[in-house]
């Protein structure tokens, strides 16, 4: 069994935060955040991907981290979240989350 | 390009932190149900706790897609993280008289290689200890 994080900087205010916990190639549990770094705060999460539960889905975070919508979605890789957030970056958080 | 860093954590280190941070596994565990899972850090940190008591592995890497690092990265601060990486310091000012450095550039160094993950703080009383887990650094080229 293998806990594995990660951290990929997308650009010098945003990154994806990645936890993958794994049973030889068997994904037991992950979770793909977007976060963006505000001036005065720190990092904020935007969007993540996760499967707690076994339940696949994507939530949005406003801007005080509040879960504000969650939708269900097919399970998503790391690679797979790298490709969105590179695509649309910032305007991942006014998207509508069933795109996702 | 993208440069990898890698770091593995005695996950021992992990919980102990986390039983510092939370109390018992089952206090995070309330928490998380109360909250219905919404606070990210909390449902990960209980994820992870739950898998590294039961004898998981526990790796974290680091990846920068762009230059930067090139110029967090430079020889006195290689130095740093290649000295922690290797011995345990008590303190900055124990760091900063081993390394033959003022004490003011030595902190400097160590809180720009923290923003990236290179070295990390450990509290002891007022002090603040610096370590780090590194185990390797690669730099990619994409084709």
């Amino acid at each position: 069994m293998r806990v594995m994080k990660k951290k990929i900087w997308i650009h010098k205010n945003e990154m994806i935060e990645s936890l993958v916990i794994a049973d030889g190639s068997k994904i037991k549990f992950y979770s793909h955040t977007y976060l963006v770094k505000e001036r005065s705060r720190g990092w904020r999460p935007c969007v993540k991907w996760d499967n707690w539960e076994g339940q696949p889905h994507v939530d949005k975070f406003d801007a005080n981290e509040t879960l504000i919508e969650q939708k269900p979605c097919n399970e998503k890789g790391l690679e797979e979240v790298i490709k969105l957030v590179k695509i649309f970056r910032r305007n991942l958080t006014t998207m509508d989350l069933s795109q996702l | 390009m993208y440069v990898n860093i890698k770091k593995i954590k005695d996950p021992e280190m992990v919980i102990e932190e986390f039983q510092d941070q939370y109390g018992t596994i089952n206090s995070l565990s309330q928490r998380v149900s109360i909250s219905k899972c919404t606070t990210k850090n909390e449902m990960e940190d209980l994820m992870v706790w739950k898998y590294l008591r039961s004898g998981a592995e526990f790796t974290e890497e680091i990846v920068l897609h762009n230059s930067d690092i090139f110029h967090i990265l430079t020889p006195k601060r290689m130095e740093l993280v290649d000295y922690l990486t290797k011995n345990k310091v008590t303190s900055i000012r124990k760091l900063s008289e081993v390394v033959h450095r003022n004490y003011k550039n030595t902190y400097d160094d160590l809180l720009a290689l923290e923003k990236v993950g290179l070295v990390e703080f450990k509290r002891s009383g007022k002090s603040r200890i610096p370590t780090s887990f590194i185990v390797g650094i690669e730099t990619i080229f994409e084709g």
